[in-house]
């Protein structure tokens, strides 16, 4: 596979742009039944991105690490 | 089974958690201690890729050092205390622990602590102190009986079953956050996906985590579920828990998944992307490592927290750490899939395993996995036809 269709290839992935992308989402599929699982982790996925400190771009956000226990999520509230 | 309340509020700790973590991502420093604080175990598992049989265990002093030297490298520090069998340490050992955590803690730092246990010596004095100091309590539960007694052995030959369901009441009684963490290894993949999830859901176990069997490297055996059957398992096992369509039945790799599918940060290390100055792993010596995945490799080994800081040990010129970088680099550049951006490459163990054990490269062992996964998202957003 030559470099440009490797990239074209990449593209095909669908990743949400921005969270407004994610909203609309949600939206349209807000009265269908079922599909409970999607529905919570978009609105949680939402709600991470509107945070202030959360960077909107996914490129961005995919570069960040999240620290969490690969043994298991951490639960605890600290000290 | 768990109620309803429980579950709620684990899921809002777990939010809260997350975004809380995700602050301080951007901008504060962070640090994830792998702490085997003993190489003992009670238990005999015939997977068992740790190091059971050498005795060590942790001093106390050995442990001031290192909760000192992270609590002065970071902001926030989470302490994953584990083994070898962790409990084996005795409570007055933990309670030395939460008593220095707080002697070295500066305002404004954050300390977690979680802890992965066998289960089998969990008793009501172990619940109480893990309630008062808010410990979170990884089990290691492989499934039902017929499963988990395959393997999770005591010395004797006994299966540990009853003793870690025992242990596992105890915690829910006492309203102790858990969740278990199971290893897939063939004697699941028999069981088949359904009953596997149907178990933990029967038994009021919403968390659950699931690790492939590994091959145990340090003792040098290379068996090990294969990556096909993990994936033909997994696939079925999302198959299973997205037809069940209840958001309270937390599966931690699939959940993860989603969360990258939708742009979000990964709440694993395996699909999080860099963790090699993240997390590290210290022997009872106190031989630190980038993960406990690589102890088994004298390789791997950046320093020892007696002699040195976490400052000079993630020094970005230490060259120790260069050269695991330039490997890690190597068994990614071979992957080309382009479900990348998803994975983040996986897991650099997994990666070590899968190209120079079985010389499989261009994988981090969840391609199919995700394929599928967002195939299927995909159709139910309605971004491609059936």
């Amino acid at each position: 596979m030559s470099e440009s269709n490797f990239r074209d290839e990449l593209e095909k992935v669908w990743v949400p742009k921005n969270v407004g992308e994610l909203e609309g989402l949600l939206l349209t599929i807000q009265n269908e039944p079922g599909k409970r699982i999607l529905k919570h982790k978009i609105q949680q996925t939402i709600e991470v991105y509107r945070d202030p400190n959360q960077k909107e771009n996914y490129a961005e956000q995919h570069k960040k690490f999240n620290r969490y226990s690969r043994w298991f999520k951490v639960g605890g509230k600290g000290l | 089974m768990k109620s309803s309340q429980d579950i709620t509020t684990s899921a809002k700790v777990g939010e809260t958690l997350g975004k809380q973590l995700s602050k301080r991502n951007t901008s504060d420093h962070s640090l994830t201690v792998i702490i085997k604080v003993i190489s003992a175990c009670n238990l005999a598992c015939r997977y068992c890729d740790a190091d059971i049989y050498s005795n060590r265990r942790m001093s106390l002093d050995t442990v001031s050092q290192i909760i000192k030297k992270a609590l002065d490298y970071a902001d926030h520090v989470e302490f994953i205390w584990h083994g070898g069998e962790p409990l084996l340490m005795g409570i007055q050992f933990y309670e030395k622990v939460v008593e220095l955590q707080k002697r070295y803690r500066r305002e404004g730092q954050t300390i977690i602590n979680s802890l992965q246990t066998n289960g089998t010596l969990i008793s009501q004095e172990w619940v109480d102190f893990f309630k008062a100091n808010d410990f979170h309590v990884g089990v290691s539960l492989d499934g039902p009986p017929e499963v988990h007694d395959a393997n999770r052995i005591f010395k004797s030959g006994q299966g540990s079953f009853e003793q870690v369901m025992r242990g596992i009441r105890l915690l829910r009684e006492n309203g102790v956050e858990f969740g278990v963490v199971a290893v897939i290894t063939k004697e699941t993949v028999r069981l088949g996906a359904k009953r596997f999830l149907d178990f933990f859901i029967e038994n009021g176990i919403f968390n659950i985590a699931i690790l492939p069997q590994r091959p145990a490297l340090n003792i040098g055996r290379t068996d090990a579920l294969p990556r096909e059957e993990f994936e033909k398992f997994v696939i079925e096992l999302f198959d299973y828990w997205y037809s069940l369509d209840d958001p309270r039945i937390e599966i931690r790799e699939l959940d993860a998944i989603l969360d990258r599918i939708f742009g979000a940060e990964s709440k694993i290390c395996i699909f999080g992307g860099d963790c090699r100055d993240k997390i590290l792993a210290i022997t009872p010596n106190g031989d630190v490592y980038p993960c406990d995945e690589f102890m088994f490799d004298y390789r791997y080994k950046l320093g020892n927290i007696r002699e040195q800081t976490f400052e000079e040990i993630l020094k970005p010129t230490n060259p120790k750490l260069i050269r695991i970088r330039l490997e890690d680099l190597k068994t990614k550049k071979s992957i080309k899939c382009k479900y990348s951006k998803i994975c983040n490459y996986g897991c650099p163990k997994d990666r070590y395993v899968l190209s120079r054990v079985y010389n499989e490269e261009g994988t981090c062992g969840w391609c199919n996995v995700i394929d599928h996964i967002y195939k299927r998202v995909m159709k139910d957003l309605g971004k491609i036809k059936e």
